[in-house]
């Protein structure tokens, strides 16, 4: 009788612990199921995002690398990387990471970049001129050198340069403002095939050439009902041809208007999308745009509280690319107030004062961005902070020159991301 | 005979009294056992669930279909620590990767009181709310959603991020407990030895689309 009580206890008893035994150790297969299920699914999306990053590389270094990935073995997993091109030039890479039951997708797409998407591009960065307390760059900066800042400058948009970042001593201490960021190493070099406007010109756009393949100056006046008045000049003499207004939209349909060889007088009011090119022969006397007056877009501009900048309120758009310099004249005009709204192009300058010695003649504002090969200042002042000669100075970018540009500007010859998607992968199986 | 089954019958009953004792007792810390790890495993389950969603909201800040909508420098409209909006591209039905129309985002975590009635007294709602619309959450037992800024240098922001374009990468940290506790009874434990709780951090989240052009 009690051997059998026993025995039945025993029993009991073992019942009981392999009941409980076996409900705690599903709960801890389900808890370690849990978390090597969220693991594989991190690792999935890291080997999604590296395969992401080594074909944007390729893509970057090739522009016509197509052949992607399959199957690669990376970390214990694989990655398959497929490559679209898309119209435009686009490029759209589709990186999928694996690991053990887990998948994850990428998809990036980058697209041609062009000069014209930079509010400011300085080749070479003046040594002694760093920017400082109250600069603020309204859109994306980019310099082949080292960036150097002092005070708390504002970058209102994504800041590169080639060779880092100097931070000049001050007090309070130096904190520039990247409101996007800051990224050193970025090789952006000042290249630019005038050959590329020129034949653009040439098909379906207007080119200005002297006869006996010499020098021409033009003068053009923009006119806000979608004219231009210009006139011409051969080989630097004074005398000028009679004026000539052409209506653009027959005279350059594409928009591009290139001076082979000579200089450009500019002012007037733009309706449209243009290009204009000084191209040079050699030296400084050609590839010039001398700016007689202001040239402003004939679309009313709205100021935008959020970027700080203005919105222009229709298309009209103006690049001015100059092989050389472009140039604010000293003249009675630009003396009360300069106004340039154009996406500016330097190749071998940068936006001068014709004189530097030019009366204190208020304000220079810009709306749309300067790319320049080389700095060089646009104001003077005294100790005491007071303008003695040339401007006030102020570049509102035009936040549409991130994904327009002015027909034909010169591109930088890079691919740039334009678009990263990410996704995350479900696993339900332990849940 | 009488004497022995008396002495037989009382010792019966206190063997049988201590082995029912000892059933009481393994059957107490059998349903302690089972609620605490039952807890720790819903808990664990209501954290990822948490950081899944958070991540795939995260990882698209900044990004729209049509990217020529949004503009990266802009795309946090506020940063606060426990509160986050931002422009992104939800996922609509037929249009997986977005409809190409910028959405508002916005994530924050409601006051203890709303969940009173829970034992645990420091739970809170995370809320989720799409464009303006009414806010949505669940109780996971989330106790804690903080969010660090870091700048380009790896600086913290000071919270609320007075602009909010120079946030580069964020640190989120979450804390989820279970809403109930099993109340030891014979011992005075501490509200973190009652509660499981779970901790996910991500180190550094750098929402690629951030750091576009």
């Amino acid at each position: 009788m009690g051997g059998k009580a026993s025995l039945y206890m025993v029993l009991g008893f073992s019942l009981i612990f392999m009941v409980a035994g076996y409900n705690f150790s599903s709960l801890t297969r389900r808890a370690v199921g849990n978390e090597i299920d969220y693991f594989d699914e991190t690792k999935s999306h890291d080997i999604a995002v590296s395969g992401a990053n080594m074909a944007a590389n390729a893509v970057f270094f090739d522009k016509n690398w197509s052949s992607g990935y399959n199957n690669l073995a990376f970390n214990g997993g694989s990655i398959n990387v497929s490559v679209s091109h898309l119209g435009g030039d686009k490029v759209e890479l589709t990186s999928i990471g694996s690991y053990q039951n887990a998948k994850d997708t990428i998809i990036i797409t980058l697209q041609p970049s062009s000069f014209s998407k930079f509010a400011y591009y300085m080749n070479l960065f003046p040594g002694n001129h760093p920017f400082y307390t109250g600069d603020t760059i309204s859109g994306p900066y980019h310099t082949q050198q080292t960036l150097a800042v002092k005070g708390r400058p504002v970058f209102n948009g994504k800041a590169t340069a080639k060779n880092g970042l100097q931070l000049v001593k001050d007090n309070p201490k130096t904190a520039p403002v990247f409101n996007g960021g800051f990224e050193s190493g970025v090789d952006v070099p000042l290249v630019y095939d005038p050959n590329v406007p020129k034949v653009a010109a040439q098909t379906n756009g207007a080119v200005f050439q002297a006869p006996s393949g010499g020098k021409i100056d033009v003068k053009m006046q923009f006119n806000a009902d979608g004219t231009m008045t210009f006139k011409t000049s051969l080989n630097g003499g004074a005398s000028w041809s009679a004026d000539t207004t052409v209506n653009l939209s027959t005279f350059a349909p594409n928009g591009v208007i290139f001076v082979d060889k000579g200089n450009i007088w500019l002012q007037g009011t733009v309706n449209g999308r243009y290009t204009i090119v000084a191209d040079q022969s050699s030296g400084a006397g050609t590839g010039n745009v001398y700016l007689e007056n202001d040239i402003v877009y004939h679309n009313s501009l709205v100021y935008n509280n959020e970027t700080k900048c203005y919105d222009v309120q229709g298309t009209d758009m103006l690049g001015i690319v100059a092989t050389n310099n472009v140039i604010i004249q000293n003249n009675a005009a630009n003396q009360n107030d300069i106004n340039i709204h154009a996406s500016i192009f330097c190749q071998k300058g940068g936006l001068i004062l014709e004189d530097a010695t030019m009366p204190p003649s208020g304000s220079l504002r810009i709306v749309g961005g300067v790319i320049e090969y080389q700095a060089l200042p646009l104001s003077y002042y005294d100790n005491h902070n007071n303008l003695t000669n040339g401007y006030h100075q102020r570049i509102f970018y035009d936040y549409r020159l991130m994904d327009i540009d002015p027909p034909y500007f010169p591109p930088t010859g890079l691919l740039e991301v334009v678009s990263w998607f990410e996704t995350t992968y479900f696993n339900q199986q332990y849940y | 005979m009488g004497f022995s089954t008396l002495v037989d019958l009382l010792g019966s009953m206190v063997v049988g009294g201590l082995l029912f004792i000892i059933l009481l007792r393994l059957n107490e810390t059998a349903i302690q056992n089972t609620f605490t790890y039952g807890s720790e495993l819903q808990v664990q389950q209501n954290l990822v669930s948490v950081v899944q969603l958070i991540e795939y909201d995260f990882r698209k800040i900044g990004y729209c279909a049509d990217y020529k909508k949004i503009d990266p420098i802009f795309a946090i409209i506020e940063a606060d620590s426990n509160s986050i909006t931002f422009q992104t591209d939800l996922a609509t039905p037929g249009h997986s990767m977005g409809d190409g129309n910028v959405d508002i985002l916005k994530y924050y975590l409601g006051p203890a009181s709303e969940l009173s009635g829970t034992p645990n007294p420091y739970d809170r709602k995370l809320y989720r709310v799409e464009n303006n619309e009414t806010p949505r959450s669940s109780n996971l037992g989330i106790t804690e959603f903080r969010i660090v800024y870091y700048d380009t240098f790896g600086d913290t922001l000071h919270c609320p991020v007075v602009n909010p374009g120079e946030i580069q990468t964020m640190q989120i940290n979450i804390k989820v407990e279970n809403t109930a506790a099993y109340t030891n009874i014979y011992a005075d434990t501490s509200h973190s030895q009652q509660y499981q709780s779970a901790f996910w951090r991500q180190i550094r989240l750098a929402a690629r689309n951030l750091r576009n052009r």
